[in-house]
This record gives structure tokens, sequence and C-alpha cells, in this order.
């Protein structure tokens, strides 16, 4: 069978690709070469005797392939049983350019009809010569535009040297450049004009800034136009966290500044939990993170949530702003991790609060770092530097709001050190310090979490002279065995000397307070010991370094 | 029992005020500044309320128990 009978078969395949006989695969695979990778596929070179034999032989099928608008390549492949292998492609561009280079140099001439060859080759490849369809129809949020094709072809060329592209209100042809930009964007890639068409470099230029949005925002379009959560029903809010959020919010902040300070706020209030981290995000705590009613429970006191709470309990506050979102996780709500994509207007917004467990938003937020987490998905550099602007603005409203608030502990502070200044202190024992202390800590009844917090306030103000000498506390996790049920659980060792860690270290005295909030006395072995089993665990989860026991050996208390 | 130490607070003010004491009108003043924070006494030492305490006339015996019922959680 010649080479041309294999082109009349009409099939899809045939007009798609440059099938050659197969008994001449050894000669293409020798003549061909797959060359580097893009984004659009492997795309190779045929040499010069490759590229001599498909003038030659197979012409008639090569105009085919050139006369295709939609194909980007000259595909190169042989049939076999019915299918189709592959040997090399060459973008239309390249093929046509090196055809005009090796004729220029004379290596094309045993080719029949090389100089009419060329003609139409160049004439197929330019793009003002193609046979497109008369109109480029694209859909923006729902809503059919069409654009006459030699418009989009003719700015390609010249016109979008007559405009000024940079100018933000520009309208073209009676559309907002965004939109026409848009359409330009979408034609190139669907004929994949930049490798199929012989073009200046000016035109190539232009086109790379189409692509990367140089002049116009586009990449908002057609996108998070509906929200499908099927647990926002189940995601309640308490008010505490609600009125907390609100708390402080200028009535007149736009839709935009709105969602960047609810974020904020989540990321200054609430703490990943660190039990989780603990547990390396599996078990017990995994199991009561995976129940959605917990979100209910958060508070500005119940702070402790991980990633797909906090996303899910933004989302709500989204929701309720209006704006469309979509939670990107795993299968099911408390599957890995998630964070979520939403939109305003023409902004594409990434929000995740968890880039990273130690160093993420829900700690930059609280030391009032650069946020990491929250970022725009536009790159028109206009459009970023207004979400740049918005950002700034509102988390500079929000550390200046703190500061105020501050300035009322400092004043505080002023009239601690004014009452400094007239009366002397009262003297208390380390004994009576650690009756009081005992005295409350066996009082009161409140909930782990809230206990810890309670007797960790406690312990600052009655130890305020002795701590890190004198007296010291220390959450670590603790593995409790029940039946077949491994969990983890904080407890505090406390450490006490009346005569200093380092002075006297032979004296320091331990109590352990757990997760019931008993306290209880406990030995310097008995500790170290459940450190060399396990049992206990420092937790280093969080901003801060791992604190240290005194007297216990760091190494073994790791 | 916060407010019954404002209370004290403001008689010993007038007192002082009335016997042209001024440092103690002074130390007055600078306390019921302290006692207008519903959680002064978790944001200072022990040593720092006990002293407070001193000033306006509590017994030392009467200290602990007193620091202990400042120092409750509230629910």
């Amino acid at each position: 069978m010649i080479a041309e009978d294999l082109l009349d078969l009409e099939s899809e395949f045939a007009k798609k690709y440059l099938l050659f006989d197969v008994e001449q695969e050894d000669f293409f695979r020798e003549h061909t070469q797959k060359a580097k990778v893009n984004t659009n596929g492997s795309y190779g070179i045929f040499d010069t005797i490759a590229t001599s034999e498909i003038l030659n032989n197979y012409f008639n099928a090569l105009v085919r392939v050139m006369q295709n608008p939609k194909l980007p390549a000259v595909q190169l492949g042989f049939a076999i049983n019915g299918d189709i292998v592959p040997v090399c492609n060459m973008t239309k561009q390249k093929f046509v350019n090196q055809v005009i280079k090796l004729h220029a140099e004379g290596r094309l001439d045993g080719v029949q009809d090389i100089e009419s060859k060329v003609q139409m080759l160049v004439s197929m490849a330019s793009l003002d010569k193609v046979d497109f369809a008369e109109t480029h129809t694209v859909l923006i949020d729902g809503q059919k535009i069409s654009f006459p094709t030699h418009m989009l072809v003719d700015f390609i060329l010249q016109d979008h040297k007559k405009f000024d592209l940079q100018d933000e209100n520009l309208q073209l042809f009676g559309y907002d450049k965004n939109i026409f930009f848009y359409a330009l964007k979408t034609f190139s890639a669907e004929y994949q004009i930049k490798y199929s068409f012989l073009l200046t470099d000016d035109s190539k230029a232009f086109l790379r800034d189409v692509v990367e949005d140089i002049y116009a925002n586009t990449v908002h379009f057609n996108r998070l136009n509906q929200t499908n959560d099927q647990y926002l029903l189940e995601t309640q809010i308490s008010d505490d966290l609600r009125a907390y959020v609100f708390d402080g919010m200028p009535k007149d902040y736009s839709t935009l500044e709105k969602a960047i300070y609810i974020y904020i706020k989540l990321c200054k209030k609430l703490t990943y939990d660190p039990e989780f981290y603990a547990n390396n995000q599996s078990g017990m705590v995994a199991r009561k993170h995976e129940d959605i009613s917990r979100l209910a429970t958060i508070t500005t006191k119940q702070t402790r949530v991980v990633c797909y709470e906090f996303a899910q309990i933004y989302a709500k506050f989204l929701f309720e702003l209006g704006l469309n979102y979509e939670i990107d996780g795993g299968m099911s709500y408390g599957d890995g991790h998630a964070d979520l994509k939403f939109r305003i207007d023409e902004f594409v917004i990434n929000a995740d609060s968890v880039t990273q467990i130690l160093g993420g938003d829900l700690y930059n937020a609280k030391i009032n770092s650069e946020l990491e987490g929250i970022q725009c998905d536009n790159v028109h550099k206009p459009t970023v530097s207004r979400f740049e602007d918005a950002y700034d603005r509102v988390y500079d409203y929000i550390i200046r709001t703190e500061q105020t608030q501050e300035s009322d502990e400092s004043k505080f502070d002023e009239f601690l050190d004014m009452f400094d200044a007239l009366c002397e202190k009262e003297q208390v024992t380390m004994q009576a310090k650690r009756r009081i202390f005992e005295k409350r800590c066996k009082e009161i009844q409140l909930p782990t979490m809230d206990k810890i917090t309670y007797v960790l306030n406690l312990a600052k103000s009655i130890f305020a002279k002795e701590r890190n000498k004198c007296f010291n506390a220390t959450i670590i996790s603790k593995k409790e065995i029940n039946g077949f049920n491994i969990s983890t659980v904080p407890i505090i060792i406390f450490a006490f000397n009346e005569e200093g860690f380092k002075q006297a270290p032979i004296e320091t005295q331990y109590m352990l307070m757990d997760s019931n909030g008993n306290l209880e006395e406990i030995s310097k072995e008995t500790i170290s010991q459940n450190f060399q089993l396990g049992v206990y665990k420092h937790i280093s989860a969080g901003v801060k370094d791992r604190h240290t026991i005194p007297g216990i050996d760091s190494e073994v208390a790791k | 029992m916060i407010n019954k130490l404002r209370e004290k607070n403001i008689q010993l003010q007038k007192k002082f005020e009335q016997a042209s004491d001024s440092k103690n009108v002074t130390v007055q003043k600078v306390i019921s500044q302290l006692l207008a924070d519903d959680d002064c006494f978790f944001k200072m030492s022990i040593e720092h309320a006990y002293a407070i305490l001193r000033e306006l006339n509590v017994k030392p015996e009467k200290f602990e128990k007193i620091y202990l019922e400042l120092t409750k959680p509230k629910n």
C-alpha cells in the first residue's frame, strides 16, 4: 500500500495524523527525535531527511493537517491493527519554519515542486489566511458572547498596538477589556495559536502577555459560580464566636474587606489542636474532630480546631456574606487537609489557615506577622494590588484596634507600677503560696481544657516571683489505656523548689494535674520512667519551643 | 467580693480626702483604677494582691481566704 492510499482512509485518525506505511517505521524513528515536553505535551523534531520524505510523499496529508486550525502539530504515526502508533509530533509553526530554513539553504532541492509547496505551507501557517469559524463564542459567567474571529485575529496581528492596554477602564469593541481579553485567551488556547502559526516577535510577545493576564484580569470568569457544600446546613457557629468575629468590623467595609476581616479574626482567636497534632492526626482525637456538631462548641474560650474545621467555619461566614466557595478536602468531612477557595466579583481567593501546623496563619495572625494562607488566584497586577491593598487596610485596622485594647492593658501595668512606688508589696511564703494554689486547684470544677487554662493563669499570679526559678508548670501529653482504646490527654506537671531549681535540684518536688483536674504528688523517678516508656510526651505543636521540666533529663523527656 | 473591695475603696478615699491625707488618697485612687478591671487579681502577683488588701484595711488573717475568693473562676 502506498503512503497516499493510507490517507484516503478518511478515518478520524487520518484527519489528525500524518500516517505513514508501517514498513517505514524504522526510517521515521531514525529521522525524528522526540524532544522537550512543554505544557501542551511532547513535541519533537523531524530531520532534513524526514522532512523531505514528508514533503515528497505525504504532502496531501500534510495539507489536510495544516488546514485544520484545531491541530497544533504535525503528528507522525502509523496504523497497525486498527490502532495508531504515534512516532513524533512537531508543532506546525516549528515545522514550517524548518521547511523555510532548509529551503533557503538549498537542502530541500530534491523535493518536487518545492517552491510552490513552501509557499502553500507559509500561507496555511499565516494567521490571517486561515479559514476559522466566523465567530468565536465564549461563555462568561453564564452569558454567551460571540466575537467575529477576524477581529480577534487582527487584534493579535496588529490592532493591539492601537490601544492603551494598561488603561484599567478600557473598553474594546464595546466590551469591558477583561471580557475581550478572555475571548482572546480562549481563542488563542483553542487554536493553539502560539504553536500553530507563523507570528512576528511582537505578536508572540503580545500573546504571551495575554496568557499571563498582563493587560486584563480573566482568571475569575466562570469560576465558583455556585456552592455545593453538603455540610453547610450542619455547620453551626456559636453565638460567642460570631459576636467576637463581627466585633469592631467597620460598617462601611466592602464584601472583600469583610471576608478578609473574618479570616484574620478567626486566625487570631482559633488555635490548632495540639492533641490532634501530638496524636499524628489519628485515633480518638481525630474522631472527635470528625464530628461536625463539634463546630457549634467552638467559642472564644474553646478555640482548638483543625484545618477542615476552620475551613468549614469560615465557609459558613462566607455563605452568610452571599459568596460562593468550594472546600478542597478529602472525600468527606474530616478526611485529610482542607482549605477553601471563594470568589468575590473579580477576585478568586484561597484561604488556608494551616499551610503548615507550626507557622501557618493560626500562628502568624497572633503575632501580627504576614499571613500566607489568604491569597488571590488572580495574576493581573492591578487586580492583585487591589486585593493586597484591601488585605493591608484590614490587617492594619485589626492591629491598630488591638493596640488600643492593649493600651488598656498597659495602663493597668502603669497603675500597678504606681502602686509599687507608693506601697510596699506583701511578702508571701512559698509554703503559703503552695497551700493556696493546691487548695484552689482541688476546689475548682471546670472542663479539662478550661481548668488547665485557669490553673496556668492562677499559677502565673501566685508564683509570679518564683516562675522558672522555684516554680514551673509544663503541659505534656499522656497516653491513657482504657480497654482496647488508647487515648492521649493533656496533663500538667508542676515543679516546686523553695531553694531554687538550680541551687538545690535534689529538693525539687513534683505534682501532677491529671486530665480530670485531680492534683497529686508524683516522684521524679515516675515522671522520668513515664517519659522513657512513652506514656508521657512533650507537646511541641504550636508556637513555643518545647518546655522542659526542671530536674527531668531533657534527653529522657524527648 | 470585688464589689465589696470597691465599696471599701470609695469609703477610704473619702476618709483620706477629709483628713487631707494626700498620699493615701493617691493610693486609694490607684487601687480604684486597678479594681476597675474585673480580672485584676489574675493580672497581678499575689504579693500585689495582698498589699492591696492591706491598704483596704483587710485583716492579714483574712488575706488568704479573700484571695481564694477573688481568684475563683467565673462561670
